[in-house]
């Protein structure tokens, strides 16, 4: 029997009657878990049939949408997210693609040593120009909760999360201070994102560009009203959908 | 997830907490000091299995209370006096020398093995070569370790020499040639696996396993040593150094390997035409020559 994918942009003849309560009301975690969808079928045709829904739809809305795309690309905004599937970086800013350039890892950390995150910067900043980086974490956030448990994750995942646990150790009194672990979960997280603007700040291209941006403030070639990158900390809360 | 607080006994302080469950069937204690995952709870109604898991001892493997663990390296330190005094009888400046800033010629990449010292092998003092060693003598191009200290040594050193030295009966080569998973490690060996790739006709044609093995050390070394010629540092420095007049083009690189049975190093004869052949693709400074 078909059972229609009651996928996220869809509302049709047959979706209309599911969506009076919401997708998921009723449902127990394991039906959520073992919920019917594209993924189910061993090649994802039914995944990439979306994917030219999602082409006409763009292209209802604005018929150039795809020809702007073609011709390149000129984002402002650098986002250091989370890998968490609930934070999607540009629909949650209401920016269309193009827009946002974006990284996005296991609790939004940005390590010295890691090259990846290291190398988005640089481009970022270097090659794009961005104007702004934000560094935004979530509540919730299972890297930040696995981080509080002393448990061994096993190799590469305990590493990563090695950088969480040193930024418990800088504030550890003020998370003793917090009895519920729920709520140290969500200082911690809020605490992550801070430290991680730090460790934006500490990179050498994005100290040099403030410093070559703050001087060209005011001149009348460029058109630089403060100091490019800022950088901002940005928190998620997936149950409201709302960024602080 | 679903969360379910639940009030249990925790065995560590004994008070009534709200333990979180945290996925199917594992629970953690809710107070910081405790921070005690408990697993494998099949009714979690159930308070005493609950406290029999709980009971879990805490060492702290920080700190040792215990002071007698000390006296495990009495005998290095031993020994280290002895050497001050050997060293000073014969030579007094010796460690006025070495208080010196240090201007080595050498840079060498060898393997952590202990049988391969690179010093003593090489018959250089302290202050003569500045010593690189990791499993199976690496010269990754993402690994921040290794390219620091080429950078360090050809930027900042200005050694002129780079020596990789590689060793037969390598431990990291001959588990990268096993089928076996041996964890976070395998992300290292891949780099050796990787090397195989490369040469694969070559190798799988080597009928024994050891003429196999020990083919495979020269070429790991022979790799490693284009993977220097590949960084960015040295491309540079070899430019820079070839703009001066009647100057040698620095730093030079050359691959070795070890033989323990003998201890005689052998020089690895590189193919050098299949060398600058990799210009097209690795060449960052296109116009000027790569070797």
């Amino acid at each position: 029997s078909l059972r229609y994918i009651n996928t996220f942009n869809s509302n049709n003849q047959y979706t209309k009657s599911l969506n009076k309560l919401g997708p998921n009301t009723g449902r127990t975690f394991e039906e959520y878990f073992n919920r019917p969808g594209p993924w189910d079928e061993k090649n994802l045709d039914s995944l990439l049939i979306g994917n030219r829904k999602w082409i006409k739809k763009m292209q209802l809305d604005d018929p150039d949408f795809f020809y702007e795309l073609k011709r390149g690309h000129a984002p402002k905004i650098l986002w250091i997210g989370c890998s968490d599937a609930r934070v999607p970086a540009n629909e949650l800013l209401g920016e269309p693609p193009g827009s946002v350039f974006v990284h996005r890892n296991i609790a939004n950390l940005v390590v010295n040593t890691d090259f990846n995150c290291m190398s988005v910067i640089q481009y970022a900043v270097d090659v794009l120009k961005v104007k702004h980086i934000i560094v935004c974490g979530h509540y919730d956030c299972g890297g930040v909760k696995a981080s509080l448990e002393l448990v061994d994750h096993r190799s590469p995942l305990e590493n990563w999360l090695r950088n969480i646990r040193d930024t418990t150790r800088l504030h550890k009194e003020e998370l003793a201070e917090l009895s519920d672990f729920n709520a140290r979960c969500r200082r911690l997280v809020e605490l992550n994102v801070i430290e991680q603007c730090l460790n934006v700040f500490k990179t050498a291209v994005v100290q040099r560009r403030r410093v070559e941006t703050h001087n060209l403030i005011g001149s009348p070639k460029h058109n630089i009203t403060f100091a490019e990158p800022r950088v901002h900390a940005f928190v998620y809360e997936p149950g409201t959908g709302e960024i602080n | 997830m679903m969360h379910t607080m639940n009030r249990f006994v925790c065995n560590n302080n004994k008070s009534i907490k709200r333990f979180l469950s945290t996925g199917k069937h594992s629970y953690q204690c809710n107070c910081m000091f405790c921070g005690v995952a408990v697993k494998s709870i099949t009714n979690p109604s159930n308070r005493l299995l609950i406290n029999k898991s709980a009971n879990i001892k805490r060492d702290f493997t920080f700190s040792s209370p215990d002071d007698e663990d000390a006296h495990h390296i009495d005998k290095l330190l031993d020994n280290n006096k002895r050497w001050v005094k050997h060293n000073s009888e014969n030579n007094p400046d010796y460690f006025a020398k070495l208080g010196q800033p240090q201007k080595p010629q050498y840079l060498y990449f060898g393997c952590s093995d202990s049988r391969v010292p690179a010093n003593e092998i090489l018959g250089l003092g302290p202050g003569e070569v500045f010593v690189h060693r990791n499993v199976g003598n690496l010269v990754p191009g993402n690994d921040l370790n290794a390219l620091s200290v080429l950078e360090f040594a050809v930027d900042h050193l200005g050694v002129s020499d780079i020596i990789v030295t590689g060793h037969y009966n390598c431990g990291a080569v001959k588990a990268a040639t096993a089928t076996q998973d041996l964890g976070m490690l395998e992300n290292w060996l891949r780099l050796i696996r990787d090397v195989y790739r490369l040469h694969r006709d070559f190798l799988d044609r080597i009928p024994n396993e050891q003429d196999r093995h020990r083919k495979l050390v020269e070429l790991n070394v022979i790799e490693q040593c284009i993977n220097i010629f590949k960084t960015g540092v040295v491309q540079r420095k070899r430019i820079q150094s070839k703009k001066e007049p009647g100057s040698k083009v620095v730093p030079r690189i050359h691959g070795l390997v070890f033989d323990t049975s003998e201890g005689i190093l052998h020089r690895l004869d590189v193919d050098y035409s299949r060398v600058g052949s990799l210009e097209a693709i690795y060449g960052l400074y296109p116009s000027k020559p790569f070797l």
